[in-house]
């Protein structure tokens, strides 16, 4: 299979005070085109750190990561944004919705910042609202909604501009055991049925039993599954 | 982000903070009006200035002396004197643009009876038949015709009897006209001219509307030279000064410069209006600049608006940073709401100091009427062009404002912003 995201020797520090925290250390992971990957770890552990890496939301000390045949390091601020825009789909724990904006507007938000006009932008909203079981929820504000149906206005957002990888944060942490495999269910069948790759960060071991692979990281570094 | 989908965005965003931006924007309306009102009072004075400058002379009209004015040492010393004679008068009128060159002529120290009014110290001034006076009433004298004169305006108020008499009574009437003058063994020589009235000038604003005769420029340079007692006078001395007419106000500015050419002393109103253009002009950036403070101090809401506002959507900055938004996008929309505050700001101050002009207007001119003046020289215009000054000027101190926060904003770090509650 194709490999789509390279990790190779990836080292996070963090200056606390005098001690430098390492977050990352010397982390090297390869996850294959169309693969469902879960990181698991205790909070602390540099999983999220090393999800915030590969979405390029943060900067890294040394090593390299390559996406899709791009070398993260090298990208300027606005090359980032672009890659983030075009490339990455990030679903959070807090999902993470604009509150003033409908379900609709959120996620179309994506696709306002790539310039899509709105005649074209509608039906594709309207479609992914309607894939992710939202066709009545289209005028909601996020405070309108549950948590589920929140989360699946996330989940719409981050698909919206057909990105090669979705990462997931702890995406069913704020949720109850039911609507959290519903969600699950979700990026399963996505993952399936569209090739996506799923990159999900948790440490609930009842979740990452969804992913093909599970990885384990424990103080900065891989102990299990780096692959 | 395409543009229409910023403006948008932008309204949305300003929406929401509905009361914070009403504040704000009342700010910008507040140094806009003070702006608007400024300058339209200084634009008002100089167009009543300039209309009553206008009403007493002519555009048209280039006046040219044997001196210039403006030199010459404190002791009265003079610089060389160029004679105004009969010659130059004709060169003159071969100059490209001009219409009539016209010596002016004043007789002092006259002496008038119509019908059985007298007025005294009356002076006559000389007209060519080229450029006639306009006249309100009767007509105006033709070619030559030597034996006429009209009246200025108020003449009639100049009769020492107390009959105040309507000039307009006097047309057709036979006046006697007496010259006095000094004679070489100093006793007083007395000649009389008859002359028939046969028209009244039209009013000119001005001192001459109560005691002046306008004759033909023959009769009177007759007058003068016979007063002045010396001949050749004309010769000697030259006109005491030249009317230059041009055929047409554009024409102006040629003349003048090749009658300069020709190391001729000239004023004309064109001048005079200039000098009075730079005046004004400083007078209302002054002015604007008072109101200026007032939106300086709008702006710096502005700056904290701005900031409050991205304080409270740091985490929202920090998703839409995450899906991919670019710091030029965020840039934008932080631009985009300070712009928009400020072009409000500006329409609506724009409005305001148009309604507070036409009213201090109107108050102004009522008081004036009430106290027995005539047209109220305090006036505001609010001319187009300062409309748009206004609000294009409010937009950019809105825009202005707005690049610090934008700035701001834009380096927010996603992942720091994301954490934010």
């Amino acid at each position: 299979m194709n490999q789509v995201i390279s990790v190779v020797n990836l080292v996070r520090k963090y200056s606390l005070g005098k001690e430098p925290l390492i977050a990352l250390d010397n982390v090297s992971i390869s996850i294959s085109q169309g693969e469902f990957v879960s990181i698991m770890g205790t909070s602390g552990s540099g999983k999220s750190t090393l999800l915030n890496l590969i979405g390029g939301l943060d900067r890294f000390d040394s090593g390299e990561i390559s996406v899709d045949g791009l070398d993260i390091a090298s990208l300027d601020e606005n090359q980032l944004a672009k890659y983030r825009r075009e490339k990455i789909g990030f679903i959070f724990q807090s999902y993470n919705l604009v509150p003033t904006l409908t379900a609709l507007q959120n996620v179309e938000l994506p696709l306002i910042f790539s310039g899509i006009p709105k005649n074209d932008r509608l039906t594709k909203v309207q479609d992914m609202l309607k894939t992710v079981g939202l066709q009545d929820r289209v005028n909601h504000r996020p405070t309108e909604m549950s948590g589920g149906e929140q989360q699946r206005v996330a989940v719409a957002r981050a698909l919206i501009n057909n990105p090669a990888i979705i990462l997931g944060d702890e995406p069913t942490g704020n949720l109850d055991s039911k609507t959290g495999e519903e969600i699950m269910d979700l990026l399963t069948w996505m993952n399936k049925n569209n090739g996506l790759t799923v990159v999900m960060v948790t440490h609930d071991a009842e979740k990452a039993r969804y992913a093909d692979r599970v990885v384990h990281i424990k103080d900065g570094r891989i102990i299990r599954g780096e692959g | 982000m395409n543009n229409s989908d910023l403006v948008l965005f932008v309204l949305l965003n300003l929406k929401r903070m509905k009361l914070k931006v009403t504040l704000t924007v009342l700010g910008v309306v507040v140094g806009t009006t003070a702006i608007v009102a400024m300058v339209a009072l200084g634009v008002g004075l100089q167009d009543s200035l300039t209309r009553q400058l206008m009403s007493i002379a002519d555009v048209n009209e280039l006046t040219i002396v044997p001196t210039n004015p403006n030199r010459g040492d404190a002791f009265g010393g003079r610089e060389k004197e160029i004679h105004l004679t009969e010659k130059l008068v004709k060169e003159i009128s071969r100059i490209d643009g001009v219409k009539s060159v016209v010596p002016s002529i004043g007789v002092a120290n006259t002496d008038v009876k119509i019908q059985n009014h007298k007025a005294s110290q009356i002076n006559i001034d000389g007209f060519s038949t080229e450029n006639p006076i306009a006249v309100s009433q009767g007509r105006a004298p033709r070619r030559d015709d030597d034996k006429t004169i009209i009246l200025s305006s108020k003449f009639g108020n100049s009769f020492e009897d107390d009959h105040k008499v309507m000039a307009g009574e006097l047309v057709g009437k036979q006046a006697l006209i007496k010259v006095s003058r000094t004679a070489d063994d100093g006793s007083t020589e007395v000649r009389c001219v008859r002359a028939r009235i046969v028209g009244i000038a039209k009013d000119k604003g001005a001192q001459t509307d109560y005691s002046t005769i306008y004759m033909p420029i023959g009769a009177a340079e007759d007058l003068w030279i016979w007063q002045k007692n010396t001949p050749n006078l004309i010769k000697k001395e030259g006109y005491n000064s030249l009317k230059v007419t041009v055929e047409s106000p554009d024409r102006a500015d040629s003349v003048q410069k090749a009658l300069e050419a020709k190391g001729l002393f000239v004023f004309s109103l064109k001048q005079i209006l200039d000098g009075f253009k730079t005046v004004f002009g400083i007078l209302q950036a002054i002015l604007g600049a008072i109101g200026a403070v007032a939106l300086l101090v709008a702006s710096i809401g502005i700056v904290n608006t701005m900031i409050m506002s991205i304080y409270e959507r740091t985490r929202e900055i920090g998703i839409m940073k995450a899906i991919g938004a670019g710091n030029k996008d965020i840039i934008k929309i932080f631009l985009g709401e300070a712009g928009v505050i400020g072009f409000m700001g500006g329409v609506g101050g724009t409005f305001l100091g148009w309604l507070i002009s036409k009213i201090l207007g109107a108050i102004a001119s009522v008081y004036l009427k009430n106290q027995g003046g005539g047209e109220s020289p305090i006036a505001f215009i609010v001319p187009a062009w300062l409309a748009i000054f206004a609000i294009v000027f409010a937009t950019a101190v809105g825009l202005v404002s707005g690049i610090y926060p934008a700035l701001r904003a834009s380096r927010l770090n996603p992942l720091v912003a994301l954490r934010h509650e």
